[in-house]
């Protein structure tokens, strides 16, 4: 149980979600979201370092980073189409939540200084952070079924856009109301869809060619699959 | 007493019976400098990996290994042993040279001030000052390699290891990388354990050669004159190099004479050796001017990767013919790569024009590649997408159709590559996945073979195999033509050779003459008999010539 | 002298601050005010093709959320007129303008943020506190260019013997997924070798220390206390009203002596990289003049 230490201030995001949109809803929610993306990402990240890990696996998830920041310039013909959210997902599935939630979060980040930074970037983290973490806790069954797989992936292209348009909300009509979220919802709409279609997709394709990647380097160097 | 001693070590893999290491036994004085060497799959790696524990292969081991007079055969955190390995690209784990050079001491917990002074004081030592600021990915592979050995020197270790480290570089590169490491050892008393499979340039800097045999014992053990004297007799004598190769050879079992391991100690050996003798007439050099069917013709390509960068090619004219081994020579970064990328059509030149087959590339579109012409790229890693050797070959000629499958079986015997059919290809040394490579571009049945520096990073003896096929596809009738920094390769297997520089090609000729001609840019053979037998290119051939002399 | 030439962690302070200010206060003279010095202080930072569509692009982002805001708000006094019988209101519109202005300047910050604080400064800021991230993030920027390079190399190697993609966009991209698969596969073999070499130089056999190849100098310290001053001044502003400036329900504009010195800090902090590059030119002009 230790080992998951770690993940334990995560759990608490979506409480004190809630618990902002009741007592701060209006002129501060925006603090208070950053506030907790904040310290969400600070705990996850100061409690890693205290941990100890494995060099090889520490370079793996590096290397995992350094994928999803090159493959957005691969697929770059493809607009939209970034295979980001599928190989964070992998990586949860086959490294663990905490992997998963690294190899998101910091993805987000590299793709920041490749791509542009912005006042998102602690949302994108987290959303992506979490992605990653879903896919590590829940990795037996999505390891299972693919059709769960690809809900999952659907799902997290949702969650993602829906994070990003609370995130607009926010700061733009200081508060959330179920009006303001809808139109956002809207008009974000085709974005949605694409990041949905496209995580499916690529978790359709790259599942098992880079699952039994992950796999073969797990068993050739003996490489422990704990979080 | 020995700086490190490695006393009866046996090491065995996990799921093996055989050991990979037998009984190795030997001790390293301070400020030596000592050569391993072995063929492939002899242990070499695993022996000097195993010195350091954190870096140690999995298994068995036993025997003792003593450094600095402590017991360091399951120890962590052994400061004193350095370590430099072959992959330029893998080796550098840092963004930044800065963060790079500071890695090793950072990881020791060195104070910053401490550590900013060593970092300065080696960084200005190897002359790399200038690269402190710089991203590590716009360095070359030599520089990457120098930064690799600074890296690694600047907590200052006593004794380093180095694991083939220039096998991936080009001659020119590979010579930086041996003065700063002679340097090294000549003039801060460093102690040198490496492997190389080059041994020309080492050979003249080591005191010391161990060699290990194929199932993992130490074959010899000694000073390099007198290992070399051994080699020749074993079935290791092509891996030589020409000074030590022909002095071995003519000196015959005169023990006293020291065989020479520099051009220089040859020449002055050949000399003697030939002093009052008169050379055998030699048939006049046979004219290479035969008329032969043209496969491939570009004439008067320019090339730019980008409308603001400078010119790549500048005007270079190939003609290939059929039924012929064609070499490119040149250094690194001439742009060789990029002749062969526009001659396969895969960069279009923005002036000249190119003929396939006496038809224009342009009109093939892509069943160019289709049993046409195939490029094997520098890097074979790139060409592998399955998983298993097999399911590679029989996914690409399910792509390529046209009965290719059944040629998947005869190929891959005739290359010899069956045995490897179910290994990942990751996992294969590197002849084995060059030999696969040029399998798995064989399947297209192609008339016209490019290869981008098919040598590299593979031992003289898998050199000599991949030449003997090369000789075998060229009876059969196809053309090759290949870029290389490798002249006794070129030299040994090529028809014809050219000379790549500012963009295009020159002096090209038949091979013979070829270095003949050439003063500086020859074989070692040739630079050592020139002013005797100006046609002889290789080591046999001299010794050859100089056995057949009349007193 | 540039501004990137200060340490990290006072590059990364202004930025932080003037992000915040911005926001935070949502003022309208401080979001122009930020837009006209980063507008300026980021012109030699982009090319003349990236000018030109900021010049589209920003006028365009300005128009479309001052104009849709009365869509989302029907708050204010003043109705315009009545669309689907809601009310568009002045306020909402310039509720929209004031918001889009910060909206502009914030993306403006980014994108300098982006110019100039590249990640090896982010990472040199980070490594002391936490030297694991640290490593993670400085081996997945060493590797980015590689990769980039070997999948060229994995693509044009398939190319030169047949595998080449049919025109379609389905062909695409399994092709380029099946390339890219290939390239995990590659780097999954890298990774350990880097690994290997990490191990080889001693990786986490004691407790890392971190040395930072930026100096902090002086300089830093007078440039860190300025940004500090300034934000403390228009800080105790916000904190005590001056800087109020209320859309809704009517217009309500705050001002005075203290709006006006408040206004003043914020304005300065977000001039201050403008300034360093201004003085550094007219500097060098001066010393070459000299010579």
């Amino acid at each position: 149980m230790k080992k998951r230490l770690s993940l334990l201030p995560l759990a608490l995001i979506p409480v004190l979600i809630v618990l902002g949109t009741v007592i701060a809803n209006g002129k501060y929610l925006l603090y208070f979201g950053y506030g907790v993306a904040m310290l969400a990402l600070g705990a996850f990240f100061l409690t890693f370092e205290k941990k100890e890990n494995d060099t090889l696996r520490l370079v793996i998830l590096a290397v995992t980073v350094a994928l999803s920041s090159a493959g957005r310039v691969l697929f770059a013909a493809l607009p939209a189409f970034k295979p980001v959210s599928a190989l964070t997902v992998l990586a949860g599935m086959w490294f663990g939540g905490e992997a998963g939630f690294l190899v998101g979060a910091l993805s987000a980040l590299l793709s920041g200084f490749y791509f542009g930074l912005g006042p998102w970037l602690p949302f994108q983290m987290l959303s992506w952070g979490l992605i990653g973490l879903f896919a590590g806790l829940f990795r037996k069954p999505l390891k299972k079924s693919l059709p769960l797989l690809c809900v999952y992936g659907a799902a997290a292209g949702a969650l993602y856009s829906l994070m990003m348009d609370v995130f607009m909300a926010v700061w733009k009509d200081g508060g959330l109301t179920a009006k303001n979220l809808l139109l956002y919802f809207t008009a974000s709409l085709p974005t949605t869809a694409v990041y949905l279609v496209s995580n499916v997709v690529f978790l359709l394709l790259l599942r098992k060619p880079v699952g039994n990647a992950f796999e073969r380097v797990i068993t050739k160097y003996g490489m422990e699959e704990t979080e | 007493m020995a700086y490190l001693a490695v006393e009866d070590l046996t090491f065995t893999y996990p799921g093996r019976d055989e050991p990979a290491l037998r009984h190795i036994s030997f001790t390293l004085e301070k400020g030596s400098f000592t050569l391993l060497c072995g063929p492939t799959g002899c242990g070499k790696t695993t022996l000097l990996r195993r010195l350091r524990t954190e870096i140690a292969p999995a298994g068995k081991t036993e025997g003792r290994i003593v450094f600095d007079g402590e017991d360091v055969g399951g120890k962590e955190g052994v400061t004193g042993i350095g370590f430099v390995g072959q992959y330029p690209e893998e080796g550098i784990v840092s963004d930044v040279v800065s963060r790079e050079l500071a890695f090793g001491g950072e990881n020791l917990g060195y104070p910053p001030e401490k550590l900013r002074r060593l970092v300065a004081e080696t960084a200005n030592w190897f002359g790399i000052g200038d690269w402190y600021h710089k991203k590590t990915d716009t360095l070359s592979g030599g520089q990457k390699q120098i930064l690799s050995l600074a890296a690694a020197t600047v907590t200052r270790p006593g004794l380093l290891v180095l694991d083939e480290p220039t096998a991936r570089l080009d001659p020119i590169a590979s010579g930086d990388f041996f003065r700063a490491l002679e340097k090294l050892n000549r003039e801060l008393g460093v102690t040198v354990l490496l492997t190389e499979h080059r041994p020309e340039e080492v050979l003249p800097l080591a005191d010391r050669v161990i060699v290990l045999s194929e199932d993992g014992r130490i074959a010899a053990d000694g000073a390099p004159g007198e290992v070399c004297r051994y080699l020749y007799r074993s079935p290791f004598a092509p891996a030589l190099p020409a000074p030590a190769y022909i002095t071995a050879a003519l000196s015959g079992e005169k023990k006293e004479s020291e065989t020479a391991l520099t051009v220089r100690d040859a020449r002055a050996f050949l000399a003697s050796y030939c002093e009052g003798k008169t050379p055998a007439r030699d048939p006049a050099p046979e004219s290479e001017k035969a008329e032969r069917e043209e496969v491939l013709h570009a004439k008067e390509l320019w090339f730019r990767y980008e409308k603001n960068l400078p010119d790549v090619l500048r005007g270079a004219e190939v003609t290939l013919h059929k039924g012929e081994i064609f070499s490119v020579l040149g250094g690194n970064g001439a742009g060789k790569s990029t002749l062969l990328r526009v001659l396969s059509g895969l960069s279009r030149p923005y002036r000249g024009s190119e003929s396939v087959m006496g038809k224009k590339i342009s009109a093939y579109g892509a069943s160019l590649y289709r049993g046409t012409l195939a490029l094997l790229p520098q890097d074979p890693h790139a060409l592998f997408t399955a998983e298993t050797v097999k399911e590679d070959m029989e996914t690409l000629a399910k792509a390529l159709g046209n009965g290719a499958e059944e040629r998947i079986k005869g190929l891959t015997e005739s290359l010899g590559v069956a045995p490897l059919a179910d290994r990942h290809p990751f996992d294969l040394s590197g002849g084995e996945l060059q030999k696969c490579a040029l399998a798995k571009l064989l399947l297209s049945d192609p008339a016209i073979l490019l290869l981008d520096e098919p040598t590299k990073g593979i031992d003289a003896l898998a050199k000599r195999s991949l030449g003997e096929l090369l000789v075998s596809l060229r009876e059969a009738g196809k053309s090759i033509l290949l870029v290389t920094h490798d002249i006794e390769f070129a030299a040994r297997y090529s028809d014809r050779c050219a000379f790549f520089f500012d963009g295009a090609l020159f002096g090209e000729d038949g091979a013979r003459a070829f270095f003949r001609e050439n003063g500086t840019y020859t074989t070692a053979a040739s630079r050592i008999a020139r002013d005797l037998f100006p046609d002889a290119i290789l080591p046999e051939e001299v010794v050859q010539k100089a056995s057949r002399l009349e007193k | 002298m540039t501004f990137s030439d200060f340490h990290p962690l006072v590059t990364a302070a202004w930025y932080l601050s003037v992000l915040i200010l911005t926001t935070a206060a949502g003022h309208p003279v401080l979001s122009a005010g930020a837009i006209l010095f980063t507008g300026l202080y980021s012109l030699p930072l982009t090319g003349a093709k990236e000018k030109k569509d900021d010049l589209f692009f920003y006028p365009l982002l300005f128009l479309l959320v001052a104009v849709t805001n009365p869509l989302f708000s029907h708050k204010g006094r003043t109705p315009l007129f009545f669309l689907n019988d809601n009310p568009v209101t002045l306020e909402a519109i310039l509720y929209g303008a004031s918001f889009a202005l910060t909206l502009i300047a914030v993306l403006l910050i980014c994108k300098c943020m982006t110019k100039d604080s590249s990640a090896e400064r982010f990472t040199a800021l980070i490594g002391r506190f936490l030297p694991k991230t640290a490593t993670v993030l400085s081996v997945a920027l060493r590797y980015v260019p590689l990769l980039k390079r070997r999948a060229g190399e994995i693509r044009e190697a398939q190319r030169g013997i047949g595998l080449v993609s049919g025109e379609s966009l389905t062909d695409r991209v399994v092709l380029t997924a099946k390339n890219y698969s290939s390239l995990i596969g590659w780097s999954m073999v890298s990774a350990a070798e880097s690994a290997r070499s990490m191990r080889a130089r001693n990786y986490g056999v004691t407790k890392r220390t971190s040395l930072d190849p930026f100096r902090f100098t002086a300089r830093d310290a007078g440039m860190l206390i300025l940004i500090a001053l300034c934000l403390a001044v228009t800080v105790t502003g916000g904190i005590t009203g001056a800087l109020r400036f209320d859309f809704y329900p009517a217009l309500a504009v705050k001002t005075g002596a203290i709006t006006a010195v408040s206004l003043a800090g914020g304005l300065l902090l977000a001039a201050l990289p403008m300034l360093t590059e201004g003085w550094g030119w007219m500097k060098w002009r001066i010393l070459r003049s000299k010579i």
